[in-house]
């Protein structure tokens, strides 16, 4: 996954917060997955136009850490999620 | 063919079966008799099935019937089993050409009900539900998780609802846990079936060499009891509300993660938490 890729919310995935995490279903598939705080707030970012280099830049301003840190996370967390069928990526 | 009407009822639900022939009507009436009431002008009935046995055709398998759930219907399509229920009408009709003719009204009965229960704001739950003087706890989690074990461990502590189905209906401001008769286990007590009571609590299951109870976030208990949705759950026009619902029921009712090994103890911490929760005002 690069910086400049471009990641979504796979179709059919269904979510809501719940006390700050995130509670995300596809029912064709059968998965049901939950999402830490920090993990829910970036699911919340995602809206199918951002890059991970802005979702990143978000998370580093709005959480206090060093820009670095934010993309390595930031991307390794999509990358799971693409993984998992849950993200889709755009190049 | 002349049908046979028998009104089953489940969790204050009422189905009108027309099931023909006759000794397949009988064969019903036999597997469901607790279940099977006279009409008595009491419950409203909320759905009739027309459900024909055309007969065993030893050719064809008895796997599990396909199912294709669209919104409000829902067809059932296999060389063993045919046909076709819809909520909007609530009406179905249904063939049945397996040797196992009774099992497959069980498997379409378990549908029904996942769906009408759901309609009138309630639950169908994967889960073995046992009524405590407590109320009714209900263990949580996907085939070989320990449900059917923590019921067979029960005895002498709580009444068997069910170890394997157990439908929620929301009452008066409490969540009710009613016992069904879809059962996995052949050998536990069903006296427990026709019971119900409302629900103390909600525990997944971990099979542990110790016996203690830990406690879930919301969402985590969210997405155990979405798991535990059978037929609803895999629809994608009812994820958001199933959703909503499951958070409402986690809202009401603690739900805990259960590590237990294979004896009653899990028992006692489970009075024990009772019992400090009420001391505590909770």
């Amino acid at each position: 996954m690069q910086l400049t890729d471009v990641v979504a919310h796979t179709p059919g995935v269904v979510s809501r917060m719940v006390d700050g995490e995130a509670v995300l279903v596809d029912p064709k598939k059968g998965m049901v997955r939950v999402l830490n705080p920090a993990g829910a707030r970036i699911w919340e970012m995602i809206d199918g136009r951002r890059t991970v280099a802005e979702l990143a830049a978000d998370i580093a301003a709005e959480y206090g850490i060093e820009a670095l840190r934010a993309q390595a996370d930031t991307t390794a967390f999509c990358e799971d999620l693409v993984r998992r069928d849950v993200l889709t990526v755009s190049k | 063919m002349t049908a046979t009407s028998l009104l089953f009822s489940l969790a204050g639900l009422r189905t009108r079966l027309e099931c023909s022939p006759t000794d397949f009507a009988a064969d019903v009436l036999a597997r469901f008799g607790p279940f099977i009431g006279p009409d008595d002008g009491g419950l409203p009935v909320e759905f009739t099935a027309q459900v024909t046995f055309a007969g065993a055709q030893t050719h064809i398998s008895d796997a599990d019937l396909q199912v294709r759930l669209a919104g409000a219907k829902c067809r059932f399509d296999t060389a063993a089993a045919s046909g076709e229920l819809s909520l909007a009408t609530r009406a179905a009709n249904f063939t049945l050409r397996s040797t196992s003719p009774v099992a497959q009204m069980e498997y379409f009965l378990r549908i029904l009900y996942a769906l009408l229960v759901e309609a009138h704001g309630g639950l169908m739950l994967h889960c073995a539900g046992i009524l405590a003087p407590s109320g009714v706890h209900l263990f949580i989690g996907q085939s070989g998780s320990g449900k059917s074990t923590a019921a067979s461990l029960s005895r002498g502590r709580g009444m068997v609802l069910n170890d394997d189905l157990v439908v929620l209906r929301p009452e008066q401001g409490r969540w009710i846990a009613h016992g069904t008769p879809f059962w996995n286990f052949e050998t536990i007590d069903r006296d427990g079936q026709i019971a119900s009571a409302p629900v103390a609590g909600i525990y997944t299951l971990v099979k542990d060499r110790d016996v203690l109870l830990e406690p879930l976030s919301a969402a985590a208990a969210v997405a155990a009891l979405i798991g535990s949705c059978p037929v609803v759950n895999g629809d994608p026009g009812r994820a958001l509300d199933l959703l909503a619902r499951c958070r409402q029921i986690v809202r009401a009712v603690p739900v805990q993660q259960l590590h237990f090994r294979k004896d009653p103890s899990f028992w006692d911490v489970l009075e024990t938490n009772r019992r400090l929760k009420i001391e505590d005002g909770r």
